[in-house]
């Protein structure tokens, strides 16, 4: 016959390489099509009677079938010759018998029965544990390799039985793994096998998993191979797992949550928490790795299995442990943090009390030392700004090696930071209220950003800090204190103190490196600085600038006209809109070669621009002086208001004046005539002072109309406790920006500032929101604030109420807790 | 913020509201808050001339561009002044109010010339060609392309 | 004793001199700038025409450029630029 000329690869059934397999089942399948083609036209030659007895019947063609069958389960040898009857007789025998179908289907499945039977004898056989999984495990492999070939020469049978004439489906059908038979050997098993032993199989391969947590070694196949035959026994093509899932899986949760609920607890009692966290630790390591060898990869095995490890394991200390954390964030032992973390990270919502712990922390030892060193560093910027970086420091670093700079332990540290670094208890800036106007109370702030600017002028301004510092140190530092002005509330306080010391700066030529003044200038605008404030510091120095070419302008033209004198003037005359806030004008009685030169100047002025006038801010001009008594000669940088009142000495230097006269001779205005005459009298560097003076009194406002002021003859500058016959001096200390009254009014300019900013921010909110409700309107108010100041709850309220009596807005009078916008 | 216009139109506002000329007072009344664009002005017809003791009202509308762009004015309300200048619709004839206008000039200097304009009137009467223009006429009176006749009256 | 000067530095600033306080356009104060502009001083300069009135440079500019007649907003008068 011509099928036999059909070349089937030469076929080993024992062959267990399943890579093999599919070859081969390829290959079968081509030959199948074939086959199946070259038959129909061979059975074309038979007549097919209705009446007539089939000459090929199941009961002629079963017993040459048969031995075969029992051959292949058994997975004896079947020669190429067997092999190919079967397919032949089974389609002979189907093609001529209508019944034959079911008929080999429930022969097969005597047949398969009852070879189940023998192999279950065979593996009960065997009681100790390993031999019984060993000896299971060996008898399904071999069942499960059959299961690939028995079904193959059936194709026939399936095709009948499925009643699925097309080839398309055919096709489909035997090519895969749920064929009819082969679910029929499976299920057999399954109802036969499986389900009577299934008890004792996963008993004993969870006796030997327990026993290799114990340390115990044994063959880990055999816990493998048990896990595969449930994975393989399935026939559900729907949930392919159901059966690992339901048994083997579950078991093995479940032993492993009973094995840890006692070694646990023992652990924790005889090891305490700090032991037992390292040994959950690894427990959860170790377990994880297990999962990996004996569980169903991909089947969401591994995860269930790490949840209830971590439920028995960690949450179920979840208190004892998290007890631990506040002393070991004090103590800063990271290493064991770190481990806390790690644990906790991994229960649901395990973190939420560490984040407390830490901000606890950081507001108390934040305070705590700043309190310590309350005595210093409100005397010294210098090491105030140091010690709150060192904080910073510390809490960083904690956040760093024990958190792993994990978002929301940063967002920790940054909160409670800003606690630290606005609180009030060490020390505070008392905004004076408004005097007229609305009555507005203001709450203590913080003098940090006081402090913090005049860091930055002991940076920036020619000082021993600056000259000791190199260009990269100042840098550096300058960078610190925007770091730690990032957390200032108000910003505007910083702001206003930066200008005033940048001011004193420029006019005194006082700056260190006028490079780095303006580098400042934009690293404020990078950290968020507002623009026009920035841009209001850019313009004075553009403004110096100018200044500077006109001084020598006008030195240049001084010269000519008279001779050297002039180089001993400078002038710099400033951009009103630039700089000055207040207008007030100072009287004073310059001493006359200083008079002289007003008009000069003026003139000079007038030419260069017309349409301008001058306006004198004596207060800032100062001038250095050469002081010469019985003791020596001495240079003196002072200010142009000290000068008036040196010079009233100078054509009666032993004379005794009284205060009055001194007002009369430099026509200062009383309170500025106080503050020079205290700076001359009680300088506080100065060992010797300029001045004498009687009565003794205790502060300037205490000068009465007939105190008495004499220059001290006996003035010299001390140095290393000698005094000197030469030397120089500067007497300016803080130079004046302002008025006395002015500078009052300054800081209750912040306050209106403030009062201004939140109506016009509230309002801007508005018109964009049009109806928006209280809570929204505070988050979006301190949001548009945030880089100049916190307003308080109480001024927003106010302001509201402000704005809704004078018809900017109103309450919606369906939800008095939402505004809307009036236009 | 604000624009140009309505900044000088609150400084006006409050130099106006602080220290309110004779004869003239804004109604802020009518006017919602963050719209300057249409102001309501009282007008009081000054003693001894033929306007003493009567009311008018004055509406001024600005545009974006003002004061480079002169405000439409008009008499408005039920009360309408029998002027040879004031037509009934209360269209007012004035130079400054179109070609004349300078953006130096102010809601109140508009205000004071009109009261002027009452005051020097001998004649209580409406223009000659009222009935005329009143049907013809745009409803800004800045459209009208206007005949200054005198200034005399 | 004798007190002796050897160096001053002295401090003025400048502001506007005009016949008005306030910019008869814009009505900002000369002290400050136009309402177009953010900072007074060298970037918005006062400009004087031969009649003597003065506006904020960027007043008066816009103001000719909204008109025909180049007229000074104050006095009617033709505006020129008065020269130094």
């Amino acid at each position: 016959m011509r099928m036999r000329e059909c070349i089937f690869p030469i076929y080993k059934l024992r062959c267990s390489l399943s890579s093999h397999l599919i070859l081969l089942s390829s290959l079968e399948l081509g030959n199948m099509n074939q086959l199946s083609s070259k038959m129909a036209t061979i059975s074309g030659s038979y007549p097919k009677g209705g009446q007539d007895k089939p000459q090929i019947s199941f009961e002629d063609q079963w017993p040459k079938m048969q031995p075969t069958i029992v051959k292949l389960l058994r997975q004896e040898s079947v020669n190429r010759p067997e092999w190919q009857d079967m397919f032949y007789s089974v389609h002979q025998v189907c093609l001529w018998d209508e019944k034959a179908a079911a008929k080999i289907y429930k022969a097969l499945q005597e047949n398969i029965a009852e070879f189940i039977g023998q192999a279950q004898q065979r593996v009960l056989a065997h009681s100790e544990d390993q031999a019984l999984l060993k000896a299971y495990i060996s008898e399904w492999r071999k069942f499960f390799d059959q299961c690939s070939y028995l079904p193959k020469p059936f194709i026939q049978v399936e095709v009948s039985l499925n009643n699925h004439p097309s080839n398309n489906s055919v096709g489909k059908k035997h090519r895969g793994d749920d064929s009819n038979v082969r679910k029929l050997m499976l299920d057999s098993w399954n109802n036969q096998i499986f389900m009577n032993i299934k008890q004792r199989l996963q008993a004993s391969a969870m006796k030997l998993v327990r026993a290799e947590r114990n340390g115990e070694a044994f063959d880990s196949q055999l816990v493998i191979g048990v896990r595969e035959s449930y994975v393989n026994l399935c026939s559900d093509p729907e949930d392919k797992l159901k059966i690992y899932r339901d048994n083997f899986e579950k078991s093995y949760i479940e032993a492993t949550e009973s094995f840890y609920q006692v070694k646990a607890t023992q652990y924790l009692q005889d090891n305490g928490v700090q032991n037992y966290m390292r040994y959950a630790f690894s427990k959860l390591k170790e377990e994880e790795t297990r999962a990996k060898k004996y569980l169903e990869p991909a089947s969401g095995s591994i995860q269930a299995l790490m949840d209830c490890c971590v439920g028995v394991l960690v949450t179920a200390f979840k208190d004892q442990i998290l007890a631990e954390c506040p002393g070991m964030i004090k103590d800063n032992e990271t290493e064991k943090l770190q481990l806390v973390f790690k644990l906790m990270d991994r229960v649901p919502d395990g973190i939420g009390s560490m984040l407390n712990d830490l901000e606890d922390h950081i507001k108390t030892a934040g305070l705590d030392d700043m309190k310590l060193w309350a005595d210093v560093i409100t005397q010294d910027s210098e090491k105030y700004v140091e010690r709150l970086l060192e904080l910073f420091r510390r809490f960083s670093s904690i956040v760093s090696s024990a958190f792993c700079d994990d978002p929301r332990f940063l967002t920790s540290r940054d909160k409670a930071y800003k606690l630290v670094v606005n609180d009030t208890s060490v020390f505070r800036l008392d905004l004076p209220t408004g005097r007229q106007g609305p009555a507005v109370k203001t709450q203590p702030e913080s003098r940090c950003p006081e402090l913090l600017a005049n860091y930055c002028d002991l940076l920036l301004r020619k000082t021993p800090l600056s000259k000791r510092l190199t260009s990269d140190d100042i840098e550096a530092r300058l960078r610190d204190v925007l770091l730690v002005l990032k957390y200032v509330q108000n910003k505007d306080v910083f702001m206003r103190y930066h200008k005033a010391h940048l001011t004193r700066r420029l006019i005194l030529d006082a700056s260190a490196d006028s490079e780095k003044e303006e580098n400042m200038v934009e690293w404020l605008r990078e950290v968020g600085m507002p623009a026009d404030y920035v841009n209001k510091l850019a313009r004075m120095f553009q403004d110096i600038k100018v200044s500077e070419d006109l001084n020598s302008q006008f030195k240049e033209q001084y010269r000519l006209a008279k001779g050297p004198i002039g180089d001993s003037i400078n002038i710099k005359i400033l951009n009103a809109g630039a700089w000055a806030r207040g207008s007030e004008r100072i009287s004073v009685s310059l001493p006359l070669e200083l008079e002289d030169y007003i008009p000069e100047v003026e003139e000079f002025y007038r030419r260069k621009h017309n349409g301008r006038k001058l306006q004198w801010y004596h207060h800032m001009a100062n001038g250095t002086i050469t002081f010469s008594n019985s003791v020596g000669r001495f240079d003196l940088d002072v200010t142009t208001f000290q000068m008036a009142v040196l010079f009233a000495w100078n054509q009666r230097p032993k004379d005794k004046i009284s205060y009055e006269n001194l007002r009369l001779a430099t026509e200062l205005p009383d309170p500025e005539l106080r503050k020079t005459l205290w700076s001359l009298v009680a300088f506080p560097k100065v060992k010797r002072q300029l001045l004498m003076y009687s009565p003794e009194v205790q502060s300037p406002k205490e000068f009465a109309e007939n105190s008495t002021f004499w220059v001290n003859q006996e003035f010299t500058v001390i140095k290393n406790g000698r005094p000197q016959k030469r030397g120089k001096i500067s007497l300016i200390g803080r130079l004046q920006l302002s008025t006395e009254r002015s500078r009052e009014e300054d800081n209750e300019g912040i306050v209106q500032l403030r009062i201004l900013r939140v109506q016009e921010a509230i309002i801007k909110i508005l018109k964009m929101r049009k109806r928006i409700s209280n809570a929204q309107l505070q988050v979006e108010l301190v949001d548009i604030l945030k880089n100049m100041f916190l307003p308080s709850k109480k001024m927003i309220k106010e302001q509201i109420e402000w704005l809704i009596e004078n018809k900017y807005m109103k309450r919606d009078e369906a939800d008095i807790n939402s505004f809307i916008y009036m236009a | 913020m604000s624009t140009p216009s309505e900044r000088r139109l609150q400084k006006e506002l409050m130099s106006m509201l602080k220290e309110p000329p004779t004869g003239m007072e804004v109604d802020t009344a009518v006017m919602e808050h963050n719209d300057l664009h249409t102001w309501h002005v009282r007008l009081t017809g000054a003693a001894g001339t033929l306007y003493e003791g009567e009311n008018f009202k004055l509406q001024f509308k600005f545009s974006p561009k003002y004061p480079f762009d002169s405000p439409e004015v008009t008499f408005t309300g039920d009360n309408i002044p029998l002027h040879p200048h004031v037509y009934s619709n209360g269209h007012i004839c004035l130079s400054i109010l179109t070609d004349d206008w300078s953006p130096a000039l102010s809601v109140q200097a508009v205000c004071l010339s009109i009261i002027s304009m009452l005051s020097s009137s001998k004649e209580k009467k409406r223009p000659p060609d009222d009935a005329l223009y009143v049907k013809t006429c745009s409803k800004n009176p800045k459209k009208t392309k206007w005949w200054y006749h005198d200034d005399t009256v | 004793m004798k007190v002796k000067i050897k160096g001053w530095n002295t401090v003025a600033v400048w502001k506007w001199l005009a016949n008005d306080d306030k910019c008869g356009i814009c009505r900002a104060p000369f002290d400050g700038c136009c309402s177009d502009c953010k900072v007074p001083g060298d970037d918005c300069p006062l400009v004087w025409g031969v009649c003597s009135h003065c506006f904020h440079m960027h007043c008066i500019m816009k103001w000719l450029a909204a008109q025909q007649n180049q007229i000074c907003p104050m006095c009617r008068q033709d505006w020129q630029l008065k020269s130094e």
